[in-house]
């Protein structure tokens, strides 16, 4: 075993930079500290191995800029301490994959690749675990710290490696459904399955623990239905007609039947049959309204609902398609790898549509808790009070998912342009990740639409991309003995952009020579779910197990079908094209395998290692299971509760209206919520421009201020571009969700518009982020959101084309003292929206752009609708107590709708100078968005601003969140044309004076005036 | 005489594969300067470097390549190394000033990881300590003379270019930077003064170099190779600028290429054009 460790060489610094990595320890209170950072690789091979060191080393440094230390420790010159980070087996080493690919052909080795910080600081007092923390993760980190003196005593870091070791287990073993009692029907279903042979001797507590993980077939609403469904099917006909006795299936094919019927695969919530309609959620809500718009406008949607994404015609030349999901759960375990893996999976989605589509734009939407809570909070408490499992911290998980998608976007060489932070407790380990990506495809390829898929029978099923691992794997038994230091870590996948940038390349390649008759991504059910899903087109599969990639040994038929190993992709190829293509991957350096042929067997038939592990009817895989039903309850809590509640709040808001410069001090409390603050921190670390299509990043004006919504182009050699943007209103939920859901979706096409966006060619896609979705309430509230959905799809003949849902995000934690705390999110319909503009160069944006431009409130009249308002928001935080009350946006959707229509006329006209669309953070906020963006002070007059005789005070005019309205400035010579268009459906509220502040009135009294440079500051932290 | 230079479309050659990921733009801009281009993965070009020979100059992306996994460039180096017939045909080139290269960002690493710069030229983590983006304003060296240059020098824009690294500083000795200096080979270099210094000036405090790179220097020329950080190719039409409203009000036609990069390349296509007819 030998080490080469690079050590960058003492370059001079043209500044004294405190670098990312001293920041994180500065955050732990170490004072002032230095880093220096090292890449190690620990390497194994043959005798032959010695003599080639050297040019092994000099496969992985720069010998002007770095040394290569070879088996030789480090100089303990000025630090302190050494933490070296390893990754535990299974979890991807990159660096060490690229080495071994990078070897001239006559040397091997097994190459291992770590990260060493040596630091300089003092560590006295400092919490150990946390320290292990800053710069790795126990789910797929182990660390070694050694103080100077212990790394001089031991002549460094031992020398160790860490494969994955898989223990000894069957391929595979059977299971008799008829012989399990309704309490083995049950456990199966809730904890998993269970291999008979190794029970003997074992207490009932014991057994559980050596089950195969949850299957999630068991479930509170329909409680054993699935279980029971496949018990009689494994009796019936259809699974002994193949020569099994009755009740005999194979632990895998209840593994993939538990994956085909999950929640994820199948949306039983939304297909679920609700009082308003038998068919559905999403039949009623989504896909009819849907259908409808589209019957007058079939442009927006050439492929809906049935592909991995959306698909709409943009011109004669281009579709496009859109995708967003989201990845919760991992993200919360391991931030990092739960976001990369999140932004790199989503790219697959349009990757999958069609023959492919070529990813061409990323967004990204996070939600964490509040950054400056440090304090910990604990997933388990035994029985005698011993907590385990700490939580990684708000700002732990803000800034690994920043990191994760950071280089999941920049190593695929995808753009970001858009993205959106929110910080509220409810999230405080639960993190909300949203991810997205658009999609371009050529109109036709070769003469067939490329949106179109097929498959005949005798094509083949290849699996291109990464290889297998555990990723993904539940379940606690990789061996006999149960979990040793070899087990392979995998509850977190560790993503690749590079293994699937050369994918995407080698697809498109593949797709232009006409050899992509069907693709799909593999995602959650891995091969499994992919595979199966492609089956339905013919009616049958036939797949051996054997000709898969695997990256280590011994895995089991389940494992093998199951995992979700990243950067893979399913096509189905005819077969007299076999070897161009397996030429043309190979050129772009993607592994395949050919690994099955389709049929219309009407059987799903898979095989491993000569046994037959899966034989399962296919139309009982994909229609087996049986048909939920939703009875939903009221949510919405009593008027003495919400009485109560409101009183509480007007006290706390009596008192400090009390209080001296309350006005300036409420002013500069809300300009400083992180919730109305700046992306620039994490967002000018993502590539923007990368494809050159790029016209408008969100972040916009001198003074760079972040909005909702970004412009780009698909076709560089074309004026028509996107513009994009989002929309939600999820601290309404609680108050009214339909409302919600309404003003979630007026929030997206507002900031759409407010861009220069046609309302006429717009089409949106739904993120529903729910928790508890087996509570009644929260069904209830999931309808009610759905509907209002649907209502602006109708009212707005915006159809909402692709969607996805996250339905159970909620945790039962523990506080250091023991305490029991239930987290869940606010249900949240996140909207996003993308729409066309004929002309790019149009787009409008939010900064005030000269002296003597005219400001305009447009659209609705202002009215004291502060529920869920950031206003409210920020006295929930102050109070300790979540404020679910207080008025939501009731806006007329006809009313918007011709605010919508003559923002577009007023924009194809050239009318507007700057252009907002007023969101959470209400007037105020917007007119001082404005006036930073374009560095040039403003004064408006609050009484000038209509409103209805709601508005009581001026808390209620500065930060009200009445939907439907924007911020304007238009040119002086234009006012007359503008006000004709507008009639009375604007307020001339002030000028943008040119000056170098902002200033407040309310008729003759003076309400503020802050300095710019003070504002602009605070937005970006620079004091 | 222009004519028929107009009619003379010079063939560009663009590597691709292996994580490079601005080859499309790149390509476009050549297109743009009236030069036609091939894509090309880096693999076949290794196997069968006579290619580019059909050539009348090279384009290499920016990008990813090998994931930067093992340092920035350096994948893409091993694979040119292990390749002897495909190092010395690239080193020819190179070295042959009628054959004009580009190296964008990471191939400017990876030159940098061969040895390729007449000088030892190291392509390391920005001070900064983490990736940066955003436009930043440059200015070209009035002691070079590379043909990437020539047309450039008359633009009446101001020249500025969006960047995109993690690695992006360039760092020379003492006696490399002097003779650096000596041959002219230093082409671009980050400005304090310029349109995004202006634009962005409230928000900068002053900073004009993104990386800390030695002499400000944004890119190297000789031998009419430029290995440069900024990615012009990605800027080519006026609506993309960050200060697109102000150039409107001075009466810059959005729909029109943005002019520092269209000449950037035409410096370049053109002299090839010249090398044709010989």
């Amino acid at each position: 075993m030998h080490t080469i460790e690079v050590v960058g060489k003492p370059l001079p610094s043209s500044k004294t930079v405190i670098s990312d990595l001293e920041h994180k320890l500065m955050q732990l209170g170490i004072n002032a500290p230095a880093v220096k950072k090292t890449a190690l690789y620990t390497v194994t091979g043959n005798k032959k191995l010695e003599k080639r060191l050297s040019d092994v080393a000099s496969l992985v440094h720069h010998d002007f800029t770095e040394k290569a230390l070879i088996d030789k420790e480090i100089e303990a010159a000025d630090w302190d301490f050494a933490i070296k980070v390893d990754k535990k087996p299974g979890v991807t080493d990159n660096p060490a994959r690229v080495l071994q690919r990078s070897l001239p052909k006559k040397l091997k080795l097994q190459a291992y690749s770590s990260d060493v910080y040596y630091i300089k600081g003092d560590l006295s007092g400092i919490d150990i675990e946390q320290l292990k923390r800053v710069y790795s993760n126990p789910q797929i980190n182990d660390v070694t710290i050694l103080s100077r003196n212990e790394f001089l005593d031991n002549n460094g870091f031992e020398k160790k490696i860490h494969p994955v070791l898989l223990g000894n287990r069957p391929d595979y073993f059977w299971l008799n459904l008829s012989q399990m009692d309704e309490a083995e029907l049950e456990k199966t279903g809730r904890l998993g399955t269970l291999n008979l042979k190794f029970v003997k001797g074992l207490t009932t507590e014991e057994t559980d623990k050596i089950r195969g993980g949850t299957l999630a077939l068991v479930n509170k609403n329909y409680g054993l239905d699935y279980m029971h469904a496949i018990q009689a099917y494994s009796e019936s006909k259809l699974n002994t007609k193949i020569g099994r006795k009755k009740g005999k299936i194979t632990d895998t094919e209840l593994e993939v039947l538990a994956q085909m019927w999950s929640e994820h695969c199948r949306h039983s919530l939304f297909n679920a049959s609700v009082p308003e309609s038998k068919e559905g959620i999403f039949s009623h809500y989504i896909k009819n309204p849907t259908l409808e718009v589209l019957a007058k406008k079939p442009h927006l949607g050439v492929s809906i609902f049935k592909d991995n994404s959306g698909v709409f015609s943009f011109n004669e030349k281009w579709n496009i398609c859109i995708k967003n999901e989201t990845h919760n759960s991992p993200s919360a375990l391991d931030p990092y790898g739960g976001a990369i893996t999140g932004i790199v999976g989503v790219n697959r989605d349009p990757m999958g549509t069609g023959m492919g589509a070529e990813v061409i734009l990323n967004f990204w939407s996070n939600f964490v808790g509040l950054q400056n809570n440090n304090q910990s909070f604990y997933k388990s408490k035994s029985s005698d009070g011993t907590l385990s499992g700490l939580i990684l911290n708000p700002l732990q998980i803000q800034t690994g998912t920043s990191k994760g998608v950071e280089d999941g976007g920049n190593q695929m060489g995808i753009p970001i342009l858009l993205a959106d932070f929110n910080y509220n407790e409810r999230n405080n380990g639960k993190p909300t990740v949203v991810v997205g990506s658009v999609g371009r495809m050529p109109k036709t390829v070769n003469g067939i639409e490329s949106y179109k898929k097929h498959i005949d029978v005798g094509d083949k099923l290849y699996i291109i991309g990464g290889r297998a691992g555990m990723d993904g794997i539940h379940g606690a038994t990789f061996s006999s003995e149960g979990l040793t230091s070899n087990s392979p870590a995998t509850a977190v996948q560790i993503g690749d952009p590079y293994t699937q940038r050369k994918l995407s390349e080698a697809l498109l390649e593949l797709r232009d020579k006409g050899y992509i008759k069907f693709v799909t991504d593999l995602g959650a059910g891995g091969v499994a779910c992919a595979s199966l899903e492609m089956a339905e087109e013919t009616g049958g599969l036939e797949m051996n197990l054997d000709k898969l990639l695997f990256k280590y040994p011994g895995m089991t038929a389940t494992e093998a079908l199951l995992n979700e190993s990243q950067e893979r992709m399913a096509i189905a190829i005819d077969k007299k094209h076999r070897k161009k293509i397996e030429k043309i991957l190979k050129k772009h350096d993607v592994e395949f395998s050919d690994v099955g042929i389709f049929t219309d067997s009407g059987r799903a038939e898979i095989s491993y290692k000569g046994d037959t592990v899966v034989n399962l009817d296919m139309d009982f895989i994909h229609h087996g299971f049986p048909k939920r039903e939703l009875k939903p309850a009221e949510y919405r809590m009593s008027d003495a509760e919400i009485k109560t509640i409101n009183d509480g709040l007007d006290l706390s808001l009596k008192k400090a209206r009390r209080s001296k410069n309350y006005t300036l001090k409420t002013f500069k409390e809300m300009i400083a919520r992180s919730n109305l603050g700046s992306v620039a921190p994490h967002l000018d670390r993502m590539d923007s421009t990368v494809k050159g299509l790029s016209v408008q990043h969100c972040i916009q004006g001198k003074g760079r201020v972040s909005t909702k919504a970004c412009a780009f182009v698909p076709d560089t050699s074309s004026s028509e571009g996107l513009i994009l943007s989002y929309g939600h209103a999820e601290r309404q939920s609680y108050i009214d969700s339909e409302q919600m859901g309404i003003n979630s979706f007026l929030r997206s096409i507002g900031n759409n518009i407010a861009m220069g966006g046609r309302l006429d060619y717009m089409i949106g896609t739904d993120q529903f982020v729910w928790q508890k979705s087996d509570d009644p309430k929260y069904q209830q509230m999931l309808i009610e959101a759905n509907r209002g959905m649907a209502s602006v799809i109708r009212g707005f003949e915006v159809p909402v084309i692709s969607g996805k849902d996250s339905m159970y995000n909620q945790a039962t934690v523990y506080d250091k003292n023991g305490n029991k705390i239930e987290r869940g999110v606010f249900p949240m319909l996140f909207m996003t929206t993308i729409a066309k503009i004929d002309d790019v160069s149009k787009i409008v944006t939010a900064d005030v752009k000269q002296k003597g431009d005219l400001i305009y409130v447009v659209g609705a009249k202002t009215k004291a609708d502060m529920g869920g308002s950031e206003f409210n928001n920020m006295w929930s935080e102050k109070d300790g107590i979540e404020y679910h009350v207080g008025n939501v946006s009731r806006e007329k959707s006809e009313d918007v709708l011709d605010t919508y229509k003559r923002m577009n006329v007023a924009q194809l006209n050239g009318l507007l100078q700057s252009a907002q669309y007023i969101g959470d953070g209400g007037l105020a906020l917007a007119l001082k968005d404005a006036a930073v963006a374009g560095m040039k002070g403003i004064e408006a007059d609050f009484s000038k601003v209509h409103k209805d005789n709601s508005i009581t005070n001026n808390d209620e005019l500065m930060y009200s969140v009445t939907e439907g309205r924007f911020l304007v400035t238009v040119k002086a010579e234009n006012k007359d044309q503008f006000e004709k268009m507008f009639k009375n459906k604007i307020s001339r509220i002030g000028i943008v004076n040119g000056k170098e502040s902002l200033t407040f009135k309310d008729g003759r009294d003076e309400l503020m005036d802050v300095s710019l440079k003070e504002m602009v500051e605070s937005y970006h932290g620079m004091n | 005489m222009k004519k028929e230079l107009d009619l003379i479309r010079p063939k560009v050659l663009i590597a691709t594969g292996w994580g490079f990921n601005s080859h499309e733009e790149l390509g476009y801009c050549f297109n743009l300067a009236g030069a036609d281009t091939d894509f090309i993965h880096l693999s076949k070009i290794l196997e069968k470097p006579k290619i580019l020979d059909k050539y009348n100059g090279l384009g290499l992306p920016g990008g990813f390549s090998g994931g930067d996994h093992l340092g920035a460039g350096q994948f893409v180096a091993n694979m040119i190394n292990q390749s002897p017939k495909g190092r010395s045909k690239l080193e020819e080139k190179v070295n042959d000033e009628n054959f004009p290269i580009i190296e964008v960002c990471n191939s400017a690493q990876i030159s940098s990881k061969l040895g390729l710069y007449p000088v030892e030229v190291g392509t390391v983590q920005n001070d900064v300590g983490k990736h940066q983006t955003q436009y930043w304003d440059l200015s070209i060296d009035k002691d070079c003379s590379s043909v990437w240059l020539n047309e450039l020098r008359k633009t009446t824009e101001p020249i500025f270019a969006p960047i995109s690294h993690g690695e992006g500083r360039f760092h020379l000795t003492e006696e490399g930077l002097a003779k650096a200096k000596e041959i002219g080979m230093i082409a671009l270099r980050y400005s304090s003064n310029g349109a995004m210094s202006e634009y962005f000036k409230h928000v900068r405090n002053g900073v004009y170099n993104p990386n800390g790179s030695v002499d400000d220097i944004a890119g190297f020329s000789w031998k009419n190779n430029l290995a440069l950080f900024p990615h012009f190719e990605r800027l080519h039409k006026n609506s993309q600028r960050p200060d697109k409203y102000e150039a409107k009000e001075r009466g810059v036609n959005l729909h029109a290429n943005y002019e520092p990069t269209v000449l950037l390349f035409k410096g370049a296509v053109d002299y090839m054009k010249t090398q044709m007819r010989r």
